[in-house]
């Protein structure tokens, strides 16, 4: 059984993209567990952003790899294999999402984001109950803000909370001009930053 | 929070800036500038407030192991694909043409017959 991979085993940038999909496609044991160690955690952490909730990004994660899995012949190198991966993540996220939004499910106002544990908003000794309380209720909001940008700015600004990539890499996955890329993550910025200061929260 | 004149083209260069992704040149002089202007300041300290925020609200709370899904992997990758039962031939057109045959020859016999007789 594959060991748990913990986030800091995870590496973005693999030594060499070509070798693992040559391992991969000569069906080598233990090529599909490193291409899961590489790219597994970003994949997910990408889909989880997207959708907001872990039951969903587990199944689009799963089926990204089984759909890389099968195209893998088809993969020519002109994009990196990360580049490659989170386009595929993305866009069985968004499409999961557009499904979503169009469900009854939704529509009948039954939906409800997943409430993790909350994230410590404040220095690492911990949380009373009351700022834990407050961390929750700051955290939906933020995400209630993030929800309501426009999609390409919202798509442009999960993928930049990812440190590893670049603007570069975010224009490829996104396929539009580094320029873009910078001017959606302003306006963004911009707009969260108005949203937040209504709020008092800024 | 007291504001600077704010231009389009500044903020994007301070947010690009807050991500590294300014070149040498315009990082430099952005820099010298955020020296001497405190409005500037104030904005790039919100930016970074703002992703600190956003950053903090998305991240997942735990990762799934993802030893479930090579097994999947492995057992789609090596499961035999099932076999195609035979096509059975379709011949629909002939107990039609035998049907048919039967039914002109029938006509044709029953033609003659009311000819003999001169009934028709």
């Amino acid at each position: 059984m594959a060991e748990r991979i913990a986030p800091t085993d995870v590496q973005l940038d693999p030594p060499s993209d070509l070798e693992l999909v040559q391992r991969l496609r000569a069906g080598e044991p233990g090529a599909f567990a490193a291409l899961l160690g590489t790219y597994h955690c970003v994949a997910y952490d990408l889909a989880y952003k997207l959708l907001g909730d872990g039951r969903d990004a587990e199944e689009v994660v799963q089926d990204a790899f089984v759909k890389i899995h099968r195209a893998l012949d088809g993969f020519r190198g002109e994009a990196s294999l990360k580049t490659w991966i989170l386009r595929i993540v993305m866009r069985l996220s968004l499409n999961r999402r557009r499904d979503r939004a169009r469900s009854a499910w939704r529509r009948l106002g039954l939906h409800r984001r997943e409430e993790p544990a909350p994230v410590e908003l404040s220095p690492a000794h911990g949380l009373t109950p009351e700022a834990h309380c407050i961390a929750r209720e700051t955290r939906q909001e933020v995400l209630e803000l993030i929800d309501k940008l426009p999609e390409p700015l919202r798509q442009t600004l999960i993928l930049n909370t990812f440190e590893a990539l670049s603007y570069e890499e975010i224009a490829r996955v996104l396929d539009v001009p580094v320029g873009t890329v910078s001017s959606r993550i302003h306006s963004a910025r911009r707009r969260l930053m108005r949203g937040l200061q209504e709020r008092g929260l800024l | 929070m007291a504001m600077f004149t704010w231009n389009r083209r500044l903020g994007q260069r301070m947010s690009a800036y807050l991500d590294g992704e300014l070149d040498e040149r315009r990082s430099g002089a952005l820099g010298e500038r955020l020296v001497f202007d405190e409005g500037a300041r104030e904005e790039l300290r919100a930016y970074a407030t703002v992703d600190r925020l956003v950053v903090a609200a998305l991240a997942p709370q735990h990762r799934p192991d993802p030893a479930p899904l090579v097994m999947r992997l492995l057992r789609e990758s090596t499961a035999p694909v099932p076999a195609r039962p035979p096509q059975r031939r379709r011949r629909l057109l002939a107990p039609a043409l035998v049907a048919s045959m039967g039914l002109l020859v029938t006509a044709g016999v029953a033609l003659v017959t009311l000819r003999r007789r001169g009934l028709v």
